[in-house]
């Protein structure tokens, strides 16, 4: 069985606490594990768009950060009770949980951004893991076309597997994004 | 104010004051983005010398101006980004849409 080291953090949901937390979160990585400079940066990314998704929709005075180091491979879990994801995929307003439960295998468009599509799979009512579709031999970036909204797309680029759950028992939004080192 | 602006040769440099380029001075970057479009500048280099991180509120009011500069016959350039800074324009494929140079002083000298 490989360690497994975990942490707790608090986000205190003020931008000039973000930046701290984040340089203490790759620290503690750092202490229990050898982390190329590569993945330090991809690793900050993460951390600054998982805060910064907490300044714009928590709602409340903190979230909860989880860091998990298990092997050879880093876990981070934002967890808040504020609205539920909600995503618009073109004309319809999605919000979770999902109404019916008949939502497994389904894979939504949630934008494009010139040659790349942010795409999500649904898993269940509740659970969903994005990713991106690469278009090949896409036309020369059109600027006028181009996204004005990064965050989900930073994440999902950056990770190896980024997923949302919505826990109906605690009514909480949970975000976790893992990443191997 | 986020931005201390200096004309060099023909170009208007427009230096980022705040090291934390994130949702809370986005909004004011785009406002004086504008401002600055509005006043006939054609070629405005952003100075990120001094930034240690962006976030995707700030990227999105970046593409927003570059996309009211277009829309006015301008042109915006991104000068002084760090190793981090310059990997998440990497990413997320914003090194398409903008011409990144080294410092602010070589992005108004490649354009004379």
């Amino acid at each position: 069985m490989p360690d497994i080291n975990t942490k707790a953090f608090v986000f205190n949901n003020h931008a000039d606490g973000l930046y701290t937390l984040v340089t203490d979160m790759i620290t503690y990585i750092q202490q229990h594990a050898q982390v190329s400079e590569a993945t330090t940066a991809r690793l900050k990314m993460i951390m600054v768009e998982l805060l910064t998704n907490a300044l714009k929709h928590a709602n409340q005075s903190a979230t909860a950060i989880k860091v998990e180091l298990t092997g050879d491979k880093v876990s981070i879990q934002k967890k808040d009770s504020g609205n539920g994801l909600a995503i618009l995929c073109g004309d319809n307003l999605l919000e979770w949980p999902l109404p019916g439960v008949h939502h497994a295998g389904e894979i939504i468009t949630i934008y494009s951004n010139g040659d790349a599509t942010l795409k999500a799979n649904l898993k269940d009512n509740c659970t969903l893991q994005f990713f991106i579709e690469e278009t090949e031999n896409a036309d020369p970036v059109d600027i006028n076309t181009l996204a004005e909204h990064f965050g989900l797309m930073i994440i999902t680029r950056a990770c190896d597997a980024f997923t949302y759950h919505f826990d109906v028992d605690t009514c909480s939004n949970n975000f976790i994004v893992s990443i191997a080192l | 104010m986020i931005l201390v602006t200096n004309i060099y040769k023909d170009a208007l440099i427009a230096a980022i004051q705040v090291k934390e380029a994130n949702l809370t001075v986005s909004d004011g970057f785009k406002d004086e983005m504008t401002a600055l479009i509005d006043k006939g500048n054609k070629y405005i280099v952003v100075n990120f010398e001094g930034v240690i991180y962006v976030d995707s509120s700030f990227l999105g009011a970046l593409v927003s101006s570059l996309k009211y500069a277009i829309a006015n016959q301008a042109e915006i350039v991104v000068a002084g980004l760090n190793k981090d800074v310059s990997g998440l324009f990497q990413l997320i494929r914003l090194d398409k849409a903008f011409k990144i140079y080294l410092s602010a002083t070589e992005a108004a000298e490649r354009k004379s």
